[in-house]
């Protein structure tokens, strides 16, 4: 019951069967008590014609003027019968033949219906009624075949539930159709929040009923935002480091004027804390842009990013013959910020280059998320460093340039896509291999 | 070497304009992006150094102006923000090199010598031609037999021009483009006396003299 279709579904759907199982009750009775009135109102009728046309002699006997009686008393089984009743004597309709269809005696102006079973197993309803002729107490009945009637009933009864199942079922059908078509909206807009979550569309259509409309607003404008924010704040952070950076070159340039030009000590130290500051600058301003955010959009297109990299670093590393071999599949995306995988991949591979022979390959693939795999031909690292390696910040050779800081960076980055990063030697080549799993597949 | 800085620090640019004259390069100044770019493709410099964060345009987009309009000179960036997204943004713009601030004067003249040796097709590291070095730091040229001989500021340009431009016809019109800056009075029959001086100090052999032409700078047979 967690979906409002199937709760708007099933609480109707028990209402409109509530609705019209009591509907068919209250008919089904209804007619039947019309019916079965109608009948022993003929029949208490026929009662009193019956007592109209008897006479009681003087020895109590009755006599009864047939003559304008229905000549159905007189055929037998005809399925009209009479008994006529007093203290001293029963007398029965000849159409009864020797069914005995003696009932209990009544009081003057008592009244009873009864059903019994009449000859031949004919369902009877009778009729009975306590007169006083003559100062004799009479009790007369009149029972009636209702095999017709019990047929009838049947018959409306079938008919009756045969229409009101086809009628709730094609209101059930009609039901769905409109809580279906009512939630429509609904659906679009959860089909409309999965492509976003893909990256395949950028902004929800806001085209809905009222009662949605202003969250898929809402939520654009959320988005938009958040794009927004994220790019000011980078933004402001590279004005901030260009503005420290520029400073610090300046101090570089007094160490470097020719005043201190014999005091090798006093440059060495401004030197020395320049490139510390410089560092705790880099380190601070990267971590706070790491976002770690998938934002909405198509995806990184790992293979551009990777092809551009690549050339860079053939750039950078142009002194030494490199070849690196990219395997990358050209439809695979990464649903996380570009600058982050960039700034990742940026930095494994500029180690990877710095240390390799000549070799360096890449492989990036999806397994939920992705994975990144990085071998070069260097020398490795010594078993007991690549354990180590894995604790942030850790530099497996000081005397090499370098502070550790690109190292670092990847940690930040991998811990916010809830990654993991592993460090071994390469079966291949050697070299060192670098092993990052990153969690940024789509959210259901 | 004439150099173009693109930086628009009103102390840094100043401070490292005056760096880099020091160290042999005739060096103009341009404090913002709009100027740099005129004077990029007006001025024939042997080599840029660009800062990306300039008022008026920024770096990158000067740099691509350039590079669309098959300006091929060397190019090397100088930014604040050290990361990869800048990096691969500026080497895929053409830059030939990347310095990320804060830096030493020296890194950035090594920088510049390295890329300016790449791109004349020689090796980066010390400058030579058939036995003959050239020593940077000390502004000397270093003879086949090992003789030293300390050169002036102007004499020091002009053979690493030569040098980094062997066996080409110059005529005394680009060496005076390339050997001084803009603002510098440029009389052209100045490179003659120049031309001599260097030819006593490495041997006269090895600069030719093409009349009415220029010079070609070369191994002696």
């Amino acid at each position: 019951m967690r979906s409002v279709r199937s709760r708007l579904s099933i609480g109707l759907a028990i209402f409109l069967a509530a609705l019209l199982i009591g509907q068919w009750l209250w008919l089904t009775f209804t007619i039947d008590r019309l019916i079965e009135k109608q009948v022993i109102t003929r029949l208490q009728e026929e009662t009193q014609t019956l007592v109209a046309h008897i006479h009681i002699n003087a020895d109590g006997e009755i006599l009864l003027d047939d003559r304008r009686l229905s000549s159905s008393y007189q055929r037998a089984f005809s399925g009209l019968y009479f008994s006529i009743q007093t203290p001293q004597q029963q007398l029965f309709s000849r159409s009864l033949w020797d069914f005995d269809l003696s009932t209990p005696a009544l009081n003057v102006g008592e009244k009873a219906t009864l059903y019994l079973e009449g000859p031949g197993q004919q369902p009877l309803m009778a009729v009975s009624a306590g007169y006083l002729k003559q100062g004799q107490q009479v009790t007369i009945t009149v029972a009636e075949d209702i095999a017709w009637m019990l047929e009838d009933k049947a018959h409306f009864q079938w008919t009756f539930t045969t229409l009101s199942l086809l009628g709730v079922l094609a209101l059930l059908g009609l039901q769905f159709w409109i809580v279906r078509r009512a939630l429509r909206p609904l659906n679009k807009a959860k089909n409309e929040l999965k492509l976003l979550g893909q990256g395949d569309i950028e902004k929800i259509d806001e085209q809905a009923p009222d009662e949605i409309r202003p969250l898929l607003v809402e939520l654009n404008r959320l988005m938009a935002s958040m794009v927004i924010k994220t790019r000011r704040s980078r933004q402001s952070l590279g004005n901030l480091a260009h503005r420290l950076k520029t400073q610090l070159t300046l101090l570089n340039q007094i160490a470097d004027s020719d005043e201190l030009q014999n005091d090798a000590v006093t440059k060495t130290e401004i030197y020395k804390q320049t490139q510390e500051i410089r560092q705790i600058i880099d380190r601070e301003l990267k971590r706070a842009r790491v976002s770690g955010l998938t934002l909405p959009g198509r995806g990184v297109d790992i293979h551009e990013l990777v092809t551009s990299l690549a050339d860079t670093l053939k750039r950078i590393y142009q002194d030494k013959q490199l070849t690196i071999t990219c395997q990358v599949d050209k439809q695979l995306r990464f649903h996380g910020d570009r600058e982050d995988l960039l700034e990742l991949l940026g930095n494994i591979m500029d180690n990877a280059c710095k240390w390799c022979q000549s070799q360096v390959e890449l492989q990036i693939y999806s397994d939920e998320g992705i994975v990144i795999r990085v071998i070069d031909d260097g020398p490795g690292c010594p078993d007991n460093d690549l354990s180590a390696l894995t604790q942030r910040g850790f530099r497996a050779d000081e005397s090499t340039p370098g502070s550790g800081l690109g190292l670092a960076i990847v940690f930040d980055i991998v811990e916010s896509y809830d990654g993991n990063m592993q460090f071994t030697q390469s079966q291949k080549w050697g070299g060192l291999q670098v092993d990052i799993h990153l969690q940024a597949s789509v959210a259901d | 070497m004439r150099l173009l800085l693109v930086e628009d620090d009103p102390l840094l640019g100043p401070n490292l304009q005056q760096a880099l004259n020091k160290a042999g390069f005739a060096t103009d100044l341009s404090a913002d992006g709009i100027d740099g770019e005129a004077m990029g493709e007006i001025e024939p410099y042997d080599l840029i150094v660009l800062d990306l964060g300039l008022p008026g345009k920024p770096g990158l987009d000067v740099l691509e102006t350039w590079r669309s309009k098959d300006n091929a000179v060397p190019v090397i960036i100088l930014t604040a923000r050290d990361d990869w997204e800048d990096k691969v943004l500026g080497f895929k713009a053409g830059a030939d090199d990347y310095l990320a601030k804060p830096f030493q004067t020296e890194e950035l003249i090594v920088r510049i010598n390295a890329v300016l040796r790449r791109c004349s097709g020689q090796n980066p590291g010390e400058l030579s031609y058939g036995g003959l070095s050239l020593d940077e730091a000390e502004q000397a040229v270093i003879l086949k037999t090992g003789d030293k001989h300390s050169l002036t500021g102007t004499e020091f340009k002009l053979l690493r021009y030569f040098m980094l431009h062997p066996k080409q016809l110059l005529s005394k019109t680009t060496l005076t483009e390339h050997v001084y800056q803009l603002d510098s009075d440029k009389d052209s029959n100045v490179m003659e006396v120049y031309v001599n001086r260097l030819r006593q100090k490495i041997g006269a052999d090895w600069i030719v003299t093409r009349r009415g032409q220029g010079y070609i700078f070369g191994q002696p047979d």
